[in-house]
């Protein structure tokens, strides 16, 4: 990757992990109410910038969307946004996401969508339009990703939906990806047991940063202690 | 491929022009092989538009060599526009489909069984039953008049559709010409896709419906299209060279006439249609082009910029694909002369609030596809950016 825009580092010392919200986990409906359609998520429900100097109030907008039959979705699109929630509890957590990404099909540059989540044993979930690339895990620093869906398996402009179940009792975490693959046939794509080293369970605060290229839908996000 | 004459089958299938939209010299070459070289008709430069036929073809596999026309491609950047359904839907044959040197491109094609007609084209070609099989689906709606704006030079009546609430004079105005110049199909779909978007009942749609009436000339060169001419740089002129002062198309006139007196001083907002030239860098991607009235050029900011936030189509739009005044092609200046093209001479109006031309590439726009459905996604996005651009603009 040419040119990370945050590393993992520098997402802690920002202090996205920081307790500013009494909310336990995240599992706030991506609807309005609580977010309003046709405007910024920023201010509502623990949503900020990331950065001070990076305030794109276009950057995250609620919006019906076309073709998934106006179902309401945030649309990210240049995007570097945090969220502070609290840590999850417990010896089990799930985050689940359903997301889908617009992008040019040739001529792609390096693009990339990152979802970080402080703590998490998997540090980010990542999409990268490049022919290296796809839809996988981050090692969090922008720079190495695990490829679970090719890029050339990925449809722009489809919904996947994500999941993650992390057992700290069991030290090991399992992915789940379903959708549709590029030329229309199902995708399920399965990885369990991946095992991982902490002494520290539990997620806290994410930060979702999008290229301008890659446009993302987010219509469902989700991180809960079990 | 490797292609087997097959000596025993006789020639009997056929290769026609003869339907609306065809185009195209052809010469067959032994029993397997069509060559097909661009009719230019009046125009007066290389240009590349064909539509053939294939009839009684089935089972076979033919071979297909497509001319280039004074050295220039008749060859789009995702192969040829095939359709097995008489031109109702496209498919691009793929950029791997063909292999193309300094004299033709070619392609091979295996006919199914059931493949009695299918359809061949530089492009995706979009004729008046096109239209006609859009709008059957909005019979009766009560904001669609279909009109006639004139006859044309060949006599024949050309379509005007208004789009506007029958309970109230809307506050703004939009006008849409697209087929200037005739070959260029795919600011068609584009249209539909604008016309789906003021129809639809969403929330945008809805809007549009109580705000803004609608003056939409989807053929502005209907002969053209009607028999498959290049349309673009037709002798003496073509239809986008004729806004000046020495108008010889009626269409043309009767736009210039009616346009004016139907927005009636409120502000309008035009859009003209097209598609560029086939391959290269300014013509593999989608431009908004930047008029000459300087006052238009923020608006025209500001609406792309809108169409990048909220719009949701196959396509990516971005605010660099404005083209500047006085870079790539977008050179005339006011030194020219009045303005001879459509959104020239409409950014010239009083009530003009923005004019501009979209010029969408045949099949390939910065890397996505240009199909007949991210063509309509666009007119969507299109018709959703209207809303808050008019809403942001100086109440009338
Ligand atoms: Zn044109």
């Amino acid at each position: 990757m040419k040119k990370p825009t945050v590393t993992l580092s520098a997402f802690l010392a920002l202090g996205v992990l920081s307790m500013s919200s009494l909310r336990a986990d995240y599992t706030v409906p991506i609807a309005d109410p609580p977010f309003s359609l046709g405007k910024s998520i920023i201010g509502i429900e623990g949503w900020e910038h990331r950065v001070d100097a990076h305030k794109n109030e276009d950057a995250a907008r609620l919006a019906r969307v076309r073709w998934d039959e106006g179902r309401p979705a945030i649309i990210l699109s240049g995007a570097s946004i945090k969220n502070d929630f609290p840590k999850t509890e417990g010896s089990k957590a799930r985050v689940s996401l359903r997301v889908a990404f617009l992008f040019p099909q040739a001529n792609i540059e390096l693009q990339q969508f990152r979802l970080l989540i402080g703590g998490a044993p998997f540090p980010e979930i990542v999409f990268q339009s490049n022919k290296d690339g796809g839809l996988g895990i981050g090692d969090g620093t922008g720079r190495k990703m695990d490829v679970l869906v090719p890029y050339s398996e990925v449809k722009s402009r489809s919904y996947y939906t994500i999941t993650v179940l992390v057992d700290y009792d069991q030290m090991a975490y399992d992915v789940t990806i379903s959708g549709v693959k590029a030329d229309g046939s199902p995708l399920n794509f399965e990885r369990k047991g991946v095992g991982f080293e902490s002494t520290n369970p539990g997620m806290q605060g994410m930060a979702i940063i999008t290229a301008n290229s890659v446009r993302s839908y987010i219509s469902q996000l989700s991180i809960e202690s079990l | 491929m490797i292609l087997l004459p097959l000596s025993s089958a006789l020639a009997d299938y056929s290769v026609t022009t003869d339907f609306p939209g065809g185009n195209a010299m052809i010469e067959q070459s032994g029993e397997d092989t069509i060559r097909i070289t661009p009719d230019l008709r009046d125009t007066t430069t290389a240009w590349f538009y064909w539509y053939v036929a294939v009839k009684g073809a089935e089972g076979k596999t033919l071979h297909f060599e497509v001319q280039r026309v004074a050295g220039e491609s008749s060859m789009g950047a995702r192969g040829p526009g095939v359709s097995v359904d008489g031109g109702k839907t496209w498919k691009w044959l793929g950029s791997d489909a063909f292999k193309e040197d300094d004299k033709k491109a070619e392609f091979s094609y295996t006919f199914g069984p059931q493949d009695k007609d299918v359809r061949f084209s530089v492009g995706m070609p979009y004729v008046p039953e096109n239209l006609t099989q859009f709008l059957s689906a909005h019979k009766g709606n009560p904001f669609l008049q279909q009109k006639v704006l004139t006859k044309s030079s060949k006599g024949r009546d050309v379509p005007l559709l208004i789009f506007s609430n029958p309970a109230r004079k809307a506050p703004y105005t939009v006008a849409i010409t697209a087929r200037n110049h005739a070959c260029e199909m795919m600011g068609s779909y584009v249209l539909e896709g604008i016309m789906e978007g003021l129809l639809a009942e969403d929330a945008q749609g809805k809007w549009l419906r109580d705000n803004v009436d609608f003056f939409i000339v989807p053929f502005a060169d209907y002969d053209g299209v009607a028999d498959g001419d290049q349309g673009k740089n037709r002798a003496p002129h073509d239809h986008n060279r004729d806004y000046g002062d020495e108008t010889i198309y009626p269409e043309i006139a009767a736009i210039k006439a009616q346009l004016p007196a139907w927005s009636a001083g409120r502000p309008l907002v035009f859009f003209d249609l097209h598609d560029p030239a086939l391959k290269g860098e300014y013509f593999e991607t989608l431009f908004f082009l930047e008029n000459l009235n300087e006052s238009l050029n923020a608006p025209l900011e500001r609406f792309v910029s809108l169409v990048e936030r909220d719009g949701q189509g196959l396509i990516r739009v971005s605010p660099n694909m404005i083209m500047k005044h006085g870079t790539g092609y977008n050179k005339k200046t006011s030194e020219d002369g009045p303005p001879l093209h459509a959104s020239g001479w409409a950014g010239q109006l009083p009530n003009a609030i923005l004019s501009t031309t979209v010029e969408l590439a045949y099949a390939n726009v910065s890397g996505y596809e240009v199909t007949a459905e991210s063509a309509r996604e666009l007119g969507r996005d299109m018709a959703w950016a209207l809303v808050p651009f008019l809403q942001e603009s100086k109440k009338p």
